[in-house]
């Protein structure tokens, strides 16, 4: 069973997924270590983890290469960032088909103009929905897996027209096609509600500092996505950080369980069994 | 041994056209150089080509930036590059020509052929802020930036009352006076209008032979001052009909039927690809 169709199975029997913010493999083997059904790949986690802010410089084949290396180590859906597609409708659909062939469960594509920029930094323009919607259709069109879920994202709340123009684009998206749908910037729960109210099928929402919102809460509302782009960045630069100053002032570090994983751990998570396994039982030219 | 781009430099300097002979990939680079091209380029149509793609802005940034890397890595003469529009804005171009730096290109050229809308092109304000983020994004000098022009195309529609070759000098200066190294100038329509160029536009200029309806010698390109003439498909256009041939051939035979002239040249290949220098350095490091 391929991943679209696990994605669109737990959409169908009505699951609320949660799925962690991704921008490397490594990220992706500790969610599914630590049982998420889903991951989403964040597109400011693999621009970060290239050393550079989310603002359109990470390219299309670099997305879909660190997609496809992300979907190589895990089982579970993986859930692309297609950003705006990278361009115009032709770029958009290259960018679906390697984002399928990378092993995608889905992706999600927004209405910026190109090139993107986070959605939380100022300077986010928008295209028209027209322009959107040729977006969606060339997505559609490129789409080899009828499973493979296209998400449309809108960031219209964020801008001058608001809620009221997000909600008239995500119709207009849903009616072009789209399976699921995203209003990026959406904070409140009463936001929430007359969202969900207002718009039929699937919803993901990114849930972050600003919109702080347990999951009981989103599942009751009727979120059936719900991702958390930059909890492991987030955290993990703590993390990071204390150890590095920790290293710094004291010349030497702690290797205490609390403050680090052990080596077999760290070894199991990288999945060395796995390939010591392989390796035996196919070592000398003869499988045993 | 003197660096690609000071070769380059020393190339312009110096009277006499330079021919640069379009590749797509290291291979293509390293029979360019073998067969004496002082400088190789790099185009952004057939490195479409070498991924089954027409070259309609499909490549990306990275794509364009590793394999110019995987040439450079490969040949001694300086290659110059096809960097299409920079990829982007001023910040992406700064990426653009960072990478294309780190890929060790020795020239790269921008174009002001943008955002892709039929008929128009950017106008010139917008393109001297691309060539001036560029300038300022390059650390090393010798890097040249090529600002290429499609002022002379014959669709353009947003010319108004200007004639198209005016409308390319006053372009053409401005991006010189911008910082641009070289200018490059596609379709020039006439040889009148290509002198003038050479006249007026106080940089090298560039010029690709396939702008050409006729098949300029790189000799009445030279009198005429033209500092560069590039030949970005000269390899597929070549070779393609051969290569067709050669199939069809293949099937229906079913015999590869090499000729003597064939094979030998077959024995040169791992030659030309350096398979000395590895045996060398596979017995001097012996165990």
């Amino acid at each position: 069973m391929s991943t679209a169709s696990v994605l669109r199975h737990m959409l169908a029997t009505n699951q609320t997924i949660m799925a962690p913010g991704v921008g490397n493999a490594l990220d992706a083997l500790l969610s599914q270590e630590a049982g998420f059904k889903a991951v989403a790949i964040s597109g400011y986690a693999v621009a970060a983890m290239l050393g550079y802010p989310d603002i359109g410089l990470v390219t299309m084949s670099e997305t879909a290469e660190r997609a496809a290396e992300i979907c190589g180590a895990v089982e579970i859906p993986v859930i692309a960032d297609a950003d705006n597609g990278y361009g115009n409708p032709l770029n958009v659909a290259r960018t679906v088909r390697a984002l399928e062939s990378a092993g995608a469960a889905g992706f999600y594509l927004e209405d910026q103009c190109f090139p993107h920029r986070c959605g939380g930094l100022p300077g986010v323009d928008l295209v028209t929905s027209e322009e959107m919607c040729a977006r969606l259709r060339a997505a559609l069109d490129a789409r080899r897996d009828p499973d493979t879920l296209i998400i449309a994202r809108t960031d219209a709340v964020d801008t001058a027209g608001g809620f009221d123009d997000a909600i008239r684009r995500v119709r207009i998206y849903t009616d072009a096609g789209a399976d699921a749908i995203l209003l990026h910037g959406l904070r409140t729960v009463d936001e929430l509600r007359t969202a969900r109210k207002a718009v039929s099928g699937p919803m993901m929402l990114t849930v972050g500092s600003r919109t702080d919102i347990p999951i009981e809460t989103l599942r009751e509302i009727g979120i059936q996505i719900v991702m958390y782009p930059l909890t492991l960045l987030r955290s993990g630069v703590v993390a990071m950080r204390h150890s590095l100053d920790e290293l710094r002032r004291n010349g030497v570090i702690s290797h205490d369980a609390d403050n680090m994983i052990s080596m077999p751990n760290l070894h199991a998570l990288v999945g060395v069994s796995r390939y010591r396994a392989l390796d035996e039982r196919y070592a000398h030219g003869k499988e045993r | 041994m003197v660096s690609a781009r000071l070769q380059l430099k020393d190339l312009l300097s110096k009277p006499g056209i330079i021919q640069a002979c379009g590749v797509g990939d290291a291979g293509q680079a390293k029979l360019v150089e073998e067969a004496g091209f002082p400088v190789a380029y790099m185009s952004g149509s057939l490195v479409s080509l070498t991924y089954g793609l027409p070259d309609v802005g499909y490549l990306t940034l990275s794509e364009m930036a590793e394999r110019a890397a995987s040439i450079t890595r490969r040949i001694k003469i300086p290659l110059i590059a096809d960097a299409d529009d920079g990829y982007g804005d001023a910040v992406a171009i700064t990426r653009t020509v960072q990478s294309y730096e780190q890929a060790g290109v020795a020239a790269l050229h921008l174009e002001d052929e943008f955002p892709k809308k039929a008929g128009s092109l950017a106008t010139i304000e917008s393109m001297v802020a691309h060539l001036k983020a560029a300038l300022a994004a390059r650390r090393d000098p010798d890097l040249l930036i090529i600002a290429r022009t499609d002022s002379m195309r014959p669709w353009r529609k947003d010319l108004g009352a200007d004639s198209a070759e005016d409308d390319c000098v006053r372009r053409c200066v401005a991006y010189a006076d911008a910082g641009a190294d070289i200018v490059m100038i596609m379709s020039p329509g006439s040889e009148k209008a290509l002198r003038r160029f050479c006249r007026e536009i106080p940089r090298p200029i560039l010029s690709s032979a396939s702008s050409w309806d006729y098949d300029p010698s790189a000799a009445e390109l030279e009198a005429i001052g033209v500092k560069v003439v590039i030949y970005p498909m000269f390899i597929p256009w070549k070779t393609t009909p051969f290569i067709r041939a050669s199939l069809r051939d293949l099937l229906t035979a079913g015999k590869s039927g090499f000729s003597q002239d064939e094979k030998t040249q077959r024995g040169t290949l791992n030659d030309l690809l350096g398979i000395a220098d590895y045996k060398e350095i596979q017995a001097k490091f012996k165990a």
